[in-house]
């Protein structure tokens, strides 16, 4: 038993950082999120018997992770609804630099998913899970997880791609060198 | 038609490198004590008859 628990606690410890980040993704707030891995730690403890050896042990804790983190938000069902896409309206996630995308804006972006789109972009885009471990995690069908994925990558290439049409062309460094150098007061 | 379908997939590649990035972030992260903690205090109850 004491073997099996090293190696447990080994196996848990090497897979926290994943389960942060992840938890981070889902509810936008780290210590929120470490509250939801500590939960998260103990049901996977306490469950041990309900995991089948050889399996994915990965795949089964962000399972655990995001049915607590939606059990969690049907209590808190306020919570849910904010981060709905509700704010989409408000948020103004336009870069500063045409074609060029920071972590921030994208961070804002990506908080204005819907969470089950942005569940599924994170798995697959993110975690690294195929589609098929990413359907399990949640719950649902693979056609489900794409179409999600789908949707959610529409989303926010609607959201940080450049809107004006005159920013369809070359941007200012390169305009410099393809315009005649004759026609210099065109900046 | 072109150039925007260009800015398309250039947009879909930065996506994939942020969506990465941002999780690496956290994930790059040291392992916080109060888990390093909470592992070893169910160990140490797990030996106890």
């Amino acid at each position: 038993m004491n073997t099996a628990s090293a190696s447990l606690k080994d196996a848990l410890l090497g897979l926290i950082p994943n389960l942060r980040a992840f938890a981070v993704s889902l509810c936008g707030d780290v210590e929120r999120a470490d509250d939801l891995v500590q939960e998260t730690l103990l049901k996977a403890w306490n469950h041990l018997d309900s995991f089948q050896e050889g399996t994915n042990l990965r795949a089964w804790l962000f399972t655990i992770l995001r049915n607590t983190y939606f059990s969690e938000c049907r209590r808190r069902r306020r919570e849910v609804e904010d981060r709905d896409g509700t704010k989409a309206a408000d948020l103004s996630v336009h870069p500063e630099q045409p074609g060029h995308l920071d972590m921030q804006d994208f961070r804002r972006a990506l908080d204005v998913l819907p969470i089950d789109q942005r569940e599924a972009l994170v798995l697959v885009g993110a975690a690294g899970f195929s589609y098929e471990e990413a359907a399990e995690i949640s719950g649902c069908a693979v056609g489900t997880i794409k179409s999600r994925v789908n949707r959610a990558r529409t989303k926010l290439t609607d959201l940080l791609s450049v809107s004006a049409p005159h920013e369809y062309g070359p941007d200012p460094a390169t305009e410099s060198i393809v315009a005649p150098t004759v026609s210099s007061g065109m900046r | 038609m072109k150039q925007k379908g260009m800015l398309d997939r250039s947009v879909q590649a930065q996506i994939g490198r942020l969506l990465r990035d941002i999780f690496a972030d956290v994930a790059e992260e040291p392992v916080p004590k109060r888990f390093v903690e909470l592992l070893e205090a169910l160990e140490t109850k797990e030996k106890q008859p």
